[in-house]
């Protein structure tokens, strides 16, 4: 059977790599007792599957991976109640969830190729606020933004503004959101607070009273926006100086497409 | 636990691997700073990866904080990268736990594992704000204690440390510690501290000892400047390994790091006595871990660490009395848990072949043999206990096994060599390739692949060579180009390959290694002028050393290159490591007359360590066949 595991990844361990990040998690996993799958031959490893990497400094609550279990029936919240005290501090297990059954003669589903969306916060450094907030109302009211990524085959144009699906702005962490555009396909929190995020706020990374910018944004293989494209686009739009890396990046979520609605990758 | 890194974002983000600098890894200790008396920074000298991969600091680490009184932390030289803006930027170095600076610590503990690292010790004390030499630090500075096998010879560098640890460190830090507290609830000053650390055995503080030269340069007089100093200063020793505490959660770092594995030290010490080897002699008596002991220890570190290889660690694994009750208990464990085992310097015959098989991949590893020199009586010089009859049939048996490939390493220049020793190298490595082409052809596997290492012979204090000359670099470099041809001539030629090692950071590793308090000056000065990170080949700059050490008078004639007499007196001579003088002489002797001194385990040979009363020296010795 196989496994959805969602995780956070917060404070120091956003200087992680995502190959350490694999390595750390291979460990924890072997110290929690799951009953993990290995597969066969003379170097068996585990079978896990990780979701989309996270940038560095980068901060998350949506950090996915799949792994195959030797085992029938599991209880998942015994499953994630081990894992987490296997973790160290700054990682957090937020769920285990049981993957339905695979029909059969279908091809294997793993969290990395369903990922069909992302939601982003960017918190403008001190200083940018002012500027930042002028060049995401512009960004909101075009149609269209492209710029320049570099891709496999030398610089490519994209249209940053086109992957985007919603932009919120909240003055400060426990407020309201206010939408600046939102199309509907993603289910966008109406304050920044969830259940979840209040419990561990406080190793979040985010000052205190600073502004929030809220992105839902396609993902995945097909149409990547990244949150440093996002954040690159914003601060072309910016007329003055300002300094290179202006944003703290959060992800918040990794989603999958089902019947033209965004779904978390933790739901079924 | 603290959040705030010592570094900023967009500095980790200009650095290579900035995960070197940021610890939360698991089993990290944490502690308030606030509710302990003493803080203890730890210090590898090299660079995370390296350093994160040494037993001793996870030992220690282990030691200092079951003190609730005592918060140990650790750091590392930043690299290169690194080093540049700290000092650029003027942040002073950190510790990894709580990310502050190591300035404000009690201690700095620096362990010495090798001496091409002295300039990096520089590094750490010069980056932390701390003052080079000993004499010019004040009551505001961490008391700088060097350990570990470099502190055996620390003259070298005597004026950058407060005092060395001689020995192993479970034995006394708790005195130490305690010490410390006694003397600042006194009033003590820090120079009050080093004189009573000087009355606890193994602590050596350079300070309290005067050195006199004679005219050409070796030493007149070595002595201590007031009575209650010890003259001699013998080392620390654990009497029982398994009473002795030993770290059962160990820090598993987030990068990969050297030794990426966790450790499972089986013994101290060895009882071979082969005469170049500095650890052989050291770390005596030969005492072993129970099997039971191990066995309990194996699955604690497995259980805390996740880790999933494990790494039998001793001198000489092949000498471990319960080494193959060990390892197949062992084995299904391991492979309950897809846990690799590695067991480095293990003697190949029968067992190691069976052992390998279940363990390793037949097809990816090779075998490993370490004869050092390629003729009989060259062996029997360095009292290297292997024949050509234990490597043709460890070799015959493991080709019969399926393996194919083969890791050979010899050293060059040792004591004695003729042409004929080096040569004989390579027909030691064709002989072997010679071995696999008696298989019949249906049980080959493709080509045999011999591979053959040489590295510079380095004479090291108090192993019997001390008083012996190396060749010069120069006829090392002939050596080599000798060693290449005759590798070429062989009959199995295609089958042998041959590396060799750098033979200048060797050179400057021998007169480190037999140095006194006259190559200080040259260190500092190499470091002022860039040299850091000397172990690392492509950071180590010949040519500044080279002028350095002319400017200071320091020539490779006086440290490497010249035999020393019995009488003269050596820098390292007021340390005491229990193997006495006259044993290492005689050993000297014996070599030059080409005689063998039989494997403790076989006979006891007089070598002094059995006045620690503990050991190999305590038990009753194995019959021939078992050794």
């Amino acid at each position: 059977m196989n496994v959805r595991i969602c995780f956070a990844k917060y404070d120091r361990l956003r200087f992680l790599g995502h190959l350490d990040v694999m390595r750390y998690f291979q460990h924890a996993i072997a110290r929690s007792g799951m009953p993990i799958a290995y597969s066969k031959g003379f170097h068996p490893h585990m079978i896990m599957s990780f979701a989309q990497p996270l940038a560095l400094s980068m901060t998350s609550d949506g950090e996915y991976f799949d792994c195959e279990l030797e085992a029938e029936e599991v209880n998942a919240d015994e499953l994630c109640a081990n894992l987490q005290d296997a973790m160290c501090d700054g990682f957090y297990i937020r769920s285990v969830t049981v993957l339905p059954e695979r029909e059969p003669n279908t091809r294997k589903q793993t969290g990395m190729s369903q990922i069909a969306g992302a939601m982003y916060l960017c918190e403008p450094l001190e200083g940018c606020e002012d500027a930042l907030e002028g060049a995401l109302r512009e960004f909101a009211a075009r149609a269209s933004y492209c710029i320049e990524k570099k891709g496999k085959s030398g610089m490519r144009a994209v249209d940053v503004r086109a992957g985007v699906h919603a932009i919120g702005i909240a003055k400060d962490r426990v407020g309201d959101i206010e939408y600046l555009c939102d199309d509907g396909i993603f289910d966008v929190p109406a304050t920044l607070v969830s259940g979840w995020g209040s419990e561990h706020s406080e190793h979040s990374l985010h000052r205190e009273g600073a502004a929030e910018f809220l992105f839902a944004v396609d993902a995945g293989s097909e149409n990547n926006i990244s949150a440093e494209l996002i954040a690159a686009s914003l601060r072309q739009l910016v007329s003055c100086e300002i300094p290179e890396r202006c944003f703290a990046l959060h992800r918040m979520e990794l989603y999958r497409s089902k019947d033209g609605r965004m779904l978390s990758l933790a739901e079924n | 636990m603290n959040n705030k890194l010592a570094l900023s974002d967009d500095i980790l983000l200009r650095v290579e691997k900035p995960a070197r600098y940021i610890g939360g890894e698991i089993n990290m200790v944490v502690k308030d700073p606030a509710k302990v008396d003493i803080r203890f920074a730890m210090c590898f000298p090299d660079v995370y990866e390296v350093g994160m991969s040494h037993l001793g600091i996870q030992i220690l680490y282990d030691l200092f904080n079951r003190r609730e009184d005592t918060y140990c932390e650790r750091v590392y030289s930043p690299w290169t990268d690194l080093d540049k803006i700290m000092r650029e930027e003027h942040i002073p170095l950190f510790t990894l736990e709580t990310q502050s600076p190591v300035k404000n610590f009690d201690f700095l503990g620096i362990t010495l594992q090798y001496e091409m690292c002295y300039t990096n010790v520089l590094q750490v004390l010069d980056l932390a704000g701390i003052p080079l030499h000993s004499e010019d630090r004040t009551e505001e500075d961490p008391i700088v204690i060097g350990g570990g096998p470099c502190s055996y010879n620390p003259e070298p560098i005597a004026d950058f440390f407060d005092f060395f640890y001689i020995g192993e460190g479970e034995t006394a830090y708790d005195e130490i510690l305690d010490l410390y507290k006694a003397n600042r609830a006194a009033g003590g000053t820090r120079k009050d501290f080093l004189r009573k650390v000087s009355h606890i055995e193994g602590m050596y503080v350079p300070s309290l000892y005067t050195v006199e030269y004679n005219e050409d340069g070796t030493i007149r007089s070595f002595k201590p400047i007031a009575e209650d100093v010890p003259a001699r200063i013998r080392k620390q020793v654990v009497r029982d390994l398994d009473t002795c505490v030993y770290p059962d959660k160990q820090i598993l770092p987030f990068l990969r790091v050297i030794q990426d594995r966790v450790v499972l030290e089986l013994q101290r010490g060895c009882t071979r006595g082969c005469r170049f080897c500095q650890a052989g002699m050291i770390y005596r008596p030969n005492r072993e871990r129970s099997v039971g002991h191990l066995l309990a220890m194996a699955k604690t570190l497995l259980d805390t660490s996740g880790q999933d290889e494990m790494n039998l660690s001793s001198l000489s694994s092949s000498d471990f009395s319960g080494l193959q009750e060990l390892v197949y208990a062992m084995i299904d464990e391991c492979r309950e848990r897809h846990v690799n085992l590695s067991l480095p310097s293990l003697r190949i015959d029968s067992f190691a072949v069976d052992v390998m098989q279940k363990v390793q991949d037949v097809n990816k590893s090779s075998i490993t043999f370490a004869p050092e020199a390629g003729t009989q009586r060259m062996r029997n010089v360095i009292n290297k206990g292997l024949t050509d009859e234990d490597i043709l049939s460890g070799a015959g048996k493991a080709f019969a096994a399926g393996w194919n490939k083969v890791k050979l390493y010899f050293m060059l220049g040792l004591p004695t060599e003729q042409d004929d020793d080096v040569k004989g190298i390579a027909q030691l490595g064709n002989a072997i390739a010679a071995e696999y082409y008696k298989l019949p052809k249906e049980r080959r596997h493709g080509r045999v692949n011999v591979t053959i290492s040489t590295s510079y012979f380095i004479a090291k204090p108090f192993t019997p060579f001390q008083w012996m000359p190396m060749i010069t670099k120069e006829h090392f470099l002939e050596n080599q180009r000798l060693l290449k041809a005759t590798v070429n001539e062989q009959l199995n030629a295609k089958s042998l390959e041959y590396h060799w090692h750098d033979a200048e950071t060797s050179e400057m590793e021998g007169i480190f290694a037999r140095g006194d308090r006259k190559i200080g000056p040259a260190i500092e000065e190499a470091y002022k002028r860039g040299c850091m990170y000397d172990a690392w080949v492509e950071h180590f700059h010949y040519d500044i050393w080279k002028e350095v050490l002319d400017k200071h008078g320091i020539t490779i004639e006086f440290y490497n290159l010249r035999e020393r007499p019995k009488e003269e007196i050596l820098p390292w001579d007021h340390i005491d490591i229990g193997v006495s003088r006259e044993f290492l002489y005689r050993e000297y002797e014996k070599a030059q007359r080409e005689e063998i001194t039989p494997n403790c385990m076989k006979q006891c040979s007089g070598c002094g360590a059995a006045s620690f009363g503990c050991g190999i020296c305590k038990q009753p010795r194995r019959k021939e066949a078992e050794v």
